[in-house]
């Protein structure tokens, strides 16, 4: 029987073909939706991981995550070195990490940070060592991958915070790569870390240091007082990654920070629950779409196999004389419904994840958020018998209104 | 022993005058038989009812001893299944499927073990072995009817029934088609009923029915 139903598959190529793409458009869809959402999700929640809490300058609490959590949008401003020593001392607080932003290279942001910044996304040097020493850098996997930045190489990081960003060069001041990471899938990838004494001295900051081996050099560069970042001036940093001592600190050190200081504090955690929740009226648009498609490539499949088995009628009726029951009949007509149905699923998925695949190297935003092709999961599987289950309901009625025909007025015809 | 085709009293309208009023015919096993009579006599009516498509309004059909004129349709398809195959005058092979992969059907659905030699044997013996793989759009009208023919006999039935096999044909052709049944059928084993307006065929034949049809 299922090589009948191939063989009347394959009779009718053109329109078989038509209602597989009908109905695989919408499942692609679907698929590219779900793993947007749930990859997009996944990477959200694995960059948060260990961030209990964000302080940074006052403004949007978004903006402070994104810009310090994500590195995707610009900070918020700065705030003055002594916050880091003081949230340190506070007894709430378990481990307090420096953010110091304000150049790029090649629209990879350069961290001024402290080692401890590897621990937290569980980075590990793939090559070379840790930075040491002013001017020296780590940096990320996926900026190693793309600049092709090797060990020993020198690089001038220009300021703000992203390609676009047309900032001057600090040519007087060249960074050493001295190690590169593995990959994580984290925030970490796309980051160029180095020492916060390293990001001042850019810009000729003044700080007292004794590590600082260059110290009080001279910035020539004037740069334009642009909000972000860091400019020259007293010892500023950008944000303090922070993780907490004991539960409690959760309800008490955000209150704090935010009443008691000049500072902002922002959970990581709370901001991406509130982003995704603003995108989630787009997805259930988007989806809603794809329902309305999945629906009209039903349609589509329910019309052709009407059609179909109207001028198919002799033949199933010499299929009944062949001894052929009425359920096998039943039973190939709602199979090839079926079959279009899977063969649509199939294409549908493979579609989306070969658009992922194509994506991901036509954009660098695509596999910057971490969005990568060949990961099929439960919602897949879903979807695919979920499609079944419409072309099953798609053949049903072209199904019984063939086995209810009545075969002698056919046969006396011919 | 049963007869192979046992008709007794059976009469049968559509709403209308009675087409058949007690109709009785009987077929040994392996008998041969020419259902003869004029367009909407209803000869292709009397095959329904022997292949229990239709039920009569009253009187009763045995094929090999088992009623099919009676019970459920799925009991009638059990009978039919085991005993009867049909060839028609348009209706002769699934359009989707080879020569070869509608027969193959047919013995499946027969319930009969039918190997690639078999099938390729039978289609030699009809002439029409080059054939095999050919679409059913391909074949030419004779090389058709005589693939539906093989498709009847793959099935192994006790009766072949043919509806109104010579009707497009000259007489040459004609004479031919009746001898090849006949000669079929009897190679076979199988009893013969051939259903014709075509008085030509009446000489081929020992034994004839003759069905007057409703006066106008
Ligand atoms: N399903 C049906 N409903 C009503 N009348 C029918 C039906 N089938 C056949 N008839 C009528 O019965 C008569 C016999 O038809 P048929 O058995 O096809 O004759 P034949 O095969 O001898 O030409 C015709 O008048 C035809 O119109
Ligand atoms: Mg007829």
């Amino acid at each position: 029987m299922i090589r009948l139903v191939l063989a009347y598959l394959g009779e009718n190529r053109l329109t078989s073909a038509l209602n597989v793409i009908l109905l695989a458009i919408p499942v692609a869809m679907l698929v590219l939706l779900l793993q947007f959402a749930r990859q997009s999700e996944e990477r959200f929640l694995a960059g948060a991981e260990g961030i209990d809490l964000v302080v940074g300058a006052k403004g949007s609490p978004l903006q402070l995550v994104l810009s310090s959590v994500y590195h995707l949008d610009r900070p918020t401003g700065n705030i003055p070195l002594a916050e880091l020593e003081r949230l340190r001392s506070n007894p709430l607080v378990a481990s307090a990490i420096p953010l110091a932003l304000g150049d790029q290279f090649d629209g990879f942001r350069i961290v001024g940070t402290e080692a401890a910044l590897l621990e937290l996304y569980d980075a590990h040097l793939a090559r070379g060592r840790p930075y040491a020493r002013p001017f020296e850098a780590v940096i990320g996997a996926e900026v190693a991958r793309t600049t092709g930045a090797r060990i020993g190489q020198r690089f001038v990081g220009s300021h703000g915070l992203a390609a676009g960003d047309e900032g001057e060069g600090h040519e007087a001041t060249p960074f050493e790569v001295v190690g590169i990471l593995a990959p994580t899938g984290k925030p970490v990838d796309r980051l160029i870390l180095t020492s916060v004494e390293s990001v001042w001295d850019v810009h000729g900051i003044e700080h007292h240091d004794e590590e600082a081996g260059e110290g009080g050099h001279e910035d020539e560069h004037a740069h334009d007082e642009a909000k972000e970042g860091l400019h020259e001036g007293e010892a500023e940093i950008t944000a303090i990654l922070l993780s907490y001592r004991n539960p409690s600190a959760a309800v008490r050190l955000p209150s704090y920070i935010n009443r008691g200081t000049n500072l902002q504090a922002a959970s990581p955690a709370r901001e991406s629950t509130r982003l995704i929740l603003l995108f989630e009226p787009a997805i259930r648009a988007v989806g809603a779409f794809a329902l309305l498609l999945a629906i009209a490539g039903a349609l589509a499949i329910f019309i052709s196999l009407w059609s179909t088995m109207r001028s198919r009628q002799p033949d199933l009726a010499l299929l009944r004389v062949m001894g052929a029951s009425r359920g096998a009949i039943f039973r190939t007509v709602l199979l090839e419904g079926v079959m279009t149905a899977g063969l649509a699923a199939l294409a549908g998925i493979a579609l989306a994840h070969a658009m992922l695949w194509a994506a991901s190297r036509a954009w660098q935003g695509v596999s910057d958020a971490g969005i990568v092709a060949g990961r099929i999961g439960a919602g897949e599987g879903v979807l695919f018998l979920a499609t079944l289950a419409v072309g099953t309901l798609a053949a049903l009625l072209p199904a019984w209104g063939v086995t209810r025909s009545h075969l002698a007025p056919i046969l006396q015809r011919n | 022993m049963n007869a192979l085709l046992q008709i007794d009293e059976v009469s049968h309208d559509f709403g209308g005058p009675a087409l058949f009023h007690n109709f009785s015919m009987t077929l040994p096993m392996g008998g041969q038989c020419l259902l003869v009579g004029p367009s909407g006599s209803g000869k292709s009516t009397l095959i329904n009812l022997i292949c229990g498509f239709l039920k009569p309004r009253s009187g009763e059909i045995r094929i090999a001893g088992e009623a099919i004129s009676q019970g459920a349709e799925a009991a009638r398809d059990a009978v039919r299944k085991r005993h009867v195959a049909v060839v028609f005058q348009s209706l002769r092979l699934v359009s989707a499927l080879s020569v070869a992969g509608n027969l193959q059907l047919a013995a499946r659905l027969a319930g009969r073990a039918a190997s690639q030699t078999d099938i390729a044997l039978l289609l030699d013996e009809l002439g029409i072995g080059e054939k095999a793989n050919a679409r059913p759009h391909q074949l030419s009208q004779g090389q058709a009817q005589r693939a539906a023919v093989a498709r009847a006999l793959i099935a192994r039935p006790s009766l072949l029934i043919a509806d109104e096999p010579t009707s497009a044909l000259d007489d040459a052709n004609a004479a031919r088609v009746a001898d090849m049944l006949l000669r079929l059928a009897s190679d076979h084993g199988t009893g013969l009923l051939v259903a014709t307006h075509d008085v030509r065929l009446r000489p081929f034949f020992d034994k004839a029915i003759a069905l007057e049809g409703v006066p106008a």
